[in-house]
């Protein structure tokens, strides 16, 4: 038998005539065993009567259909958010919008598929494949065409094309061309030029004229010539190469030049020009700025832009570790015959990058520059080292002897600390 | 043959006005009495009612499921009667409100149930225990009462299950109960009972 509270649950459905006929003969049964329940039945039943009765009084009188039904307003537009057709069901005629918004399943994967194709064909080609990928042209005008070292076939290039490592490029007479290399770095290559894209911190410029912004990683980023290579620590600058040697302008930062034998520090508004040999002459005060409103003048595509600012440009800058190293050695005019640099062996690290040494007088005019390699520091008993000044610069009186130590990345990566750099005198 | 409230839906939005006129035969009494729960104080729940058909005869393109056609047109109903209050609040404050005035004319001697209680006392003493109900209870207590709806018409319109409106019901008729023995309107009956049974 059925709980009490089980059957008072069921009191009001009782009332009501809601229960199954199952519910009504247990419910009807316990109330004949069942006072208590009963009672409680009598109470309810006689709330329930005098509810009705009240309620009644307001109970809606008249059909409200008629006075309804003649005052119908026009029904709304439909929406697209609007009905859904339900299997089994076919209505006799479809509006026509509300058929339209009935395709709109259909549609909106199609369109989804036709956009993602439209998306895939305008998006750089080949970036997938291409490992090796380095940039991207941001800009190709008139006649540009890029091959790669190991071939010889050059084939037009297009805007957003993607720069590989080992690319050649060679612009016509008319031909521009705007690309972005990982770093960020932003180039203008001007007409009648040849340029190899060793990789994104390295440039070999054949001929012609390049202007180049380049930002982020501190290490050298570097523009071969025939006549010199050019490193650069951030800055922009452009370099114009022909038969007569290199001229480098500076806009702003810091350019070093050098050739086989010498080399140059520039500065913004100083321009270096030089030749395969001897030392490079520097201008200072040159009208650099008209270089960096020229390469403003033309716009990148702006797709192209974006998508090397997504790809390229957002790349995470390292930061600044450890790089050039600067000394400054008094020699009070004395006659030196040696510098001597000293450092910290590492016992632990492996790959120790050469060091280049540039030496240059107080008003940072070049002396001379010489080469330590990396073997020198894999023998991990030696701290120091002594670089001889050239026969021809013994002579030279000069007061202060400032010093640069640069790692070369190229031979090693592990970059050595030096604590201090002297100056041998020459015994008179 | 009987049609779904899905089946009227598409008519309707075929043109078909029959469908729209089956639809209010269907739900007026629900309609009516949510806007009676709402406003009916005021003697407007049967304007509501035609503008809460109006109201969803113009949105019906924009009903999304119209199997469930009974509880979408019970939110037009609320918006509607909240906006019939709003728009008529100034000429109402000034208002007594419909109980006191029901009752004068509601006055019967044969409907005097109470010993010494006037009718006036019972409708208030319900109204206000109604009000004072968990306000999921409310609704599904004035469908039952004012228009005698089924289990199954109310869960229609509410969108509650069959099963949570029996339990609703059943659990507001006790409360119902408790509230009104303690004003003394039903207690009565206990008396009379124990007297009948003694």
């Amino acid at each position: 038998m059925a709980s009490c509270i089980q059957i008072r649950s069921l009191q009001q459905a009782y009332l009501d005539d809601e229960l199954s006929s199952g519910e009504k003969l247990q419910f009807e049964e316990h109330l004949r065993e069942c006072p208590a329940c009963t009672r409680e039945m009598e109470n309810a039943r006689f709330l329930t009567v005098r509810l009705f009765e009240v309620f009644g009084r307001d109970r809606l009188q008249d059909d409200l259909t008629s006075s309804i039904m003649a005052h119908l307003p026009e029904m709304d537009t439909p929406h697209f958010s609007g009905v859904r057709r339900v299997k089994g069901f076919q209505p006799k005629s479809v509006s026509r919008l509300s058929r339209v918004a009935s395709l709109i399943p259909v549609f909106v994967p199609v369109l989804l598929v036709i956009l993602a194709a439209l998306l895939w064909a305008a998006w750089p080609t080949s970036f997938m494949k291409e490992a090796k990928a380095v940039g991207v042209i941001t800009l190709s005008r008139g006649e540009v065409q890029s091959g790669h070292t190991t071939g010889h076939a050059f084939q037009e290039t297009k805007t957003k094309d993607i720069l590989a490592k080992d690319v050649l490029v060679k612009t016509g007479e008319n031909g521009l061309l705007l690309f972005g290399l990982l770093g960020p770095t932003q180039a203008t290559l001007y007409g009648n030029s040849l340029l190899q894209v060793v990789n994104e911190r390295e440039l070999l410029l054949e001929q012609g004229r390049i202007f180049l912004d380049v930002h982020g990683e501190p290490r050298a980023f570097r523009v071969g010539t025939p006549h010199g290579d050019i490193r650069v620590m951030g800055t922009s600058f452009q370099v114009d190469t022909g038969p007569q040697g290199t001229s480098v302008t500076v806009v702003r930062g810091q350019v070093l030049v050098e050739n086989d034998k010498s080399f140059a520090l520039l500065t913004g508004g100083s321009q270096g020009v030089f030749q395969k040999g001897g030392v490079p002459e520097v201008y200072q005060n040159v009208p650099a700025k008209r270089c960096l409103e020229e390469a403003r003048s033309v716009l990148p595509d702006p797709g192209a832009e974006r998508y090397f600012r997504s790809q390229y440009a957002a790349a995470p800058i390292l930061p600044a570790t450890v790089q050039k190293q600067i000394f400054m050695v008094e020699t009070r005019r004395r006659p030196v015959s040696a510098v001597k640099l000293n450092w910290l062996p590492d016992p632990y690290a492996e790959g120790h990058a050469g060091y280049q040494v540039y030496v240059s007088d107080s008003a940072l005019n070049p002396l001379f520059k010489a080469y330590i390699a990396p073997d020198v520091f894999k023998d991990k008993s030696r701290d120091s080292l002594l670089v001889a000044v050239p026969e021809n610069l013994q002579g030279e009186a000069v007061s202060m002897l400032h010093i640069t130590l640069m790692p070369d990345y190229k031979s090693g990566q592990v970059e050595t600390s030096f604590t201090e750099v002297s100056a041998i005198g020459i015994r008179q | 043959m009987r049609h779904t409230d899905e089946e009227l839906v598409f008519r309707c939005l075929d043109g078909d006005t029959e469908a729209f006129a089956a639809l209010v035969q269907r739900y007026q009494h629900a309609v009516y009495a949510t806007a009676y729960h709402y406003a009916g104080r005021y003697g407007g729940a049967e304007d509501i009612s035609q503008e809460a058909f109006w109201a969803a005869f113009r949105s019906l393109p924009q009903i999304r499921e119209p199997e469930h056609f009974g509880a979408w047109l019970k939110g037009i109903t609320t918006r509607v009667a909240a906006n019939w209050l709003r728009r008529n609040a100034p000429r109402l404050r000034n208002e007594t409100p419909l109980p006191r005035r029901r009752a004068l004319f509601a006055l019967d001697p044969e409907s005097a149930v109470h010993d010494g209680d006037s009718p006036e006392d019972l409708y208030e003493a319900v109204h206000r225990a109604v009000d004072a109900l968990p306000e999921r209870y409310q609704l599904p207590v004035v469908l039952r009462y004012v228009q005698e709806m089924s289990y199954e018409e109310i869960s229609r319109f509410t969108g509650e299950s069959y099963d949570e409106i029996r339990g609703i019901l059943n659990r507001a008729g006790k409360m119902l109960r408790e509230s009104l023995e303690q004003e003394r309107i039903v207690q009565s009956q206990h008396g009379n009972e124990r007297q009948e049974s003694g």
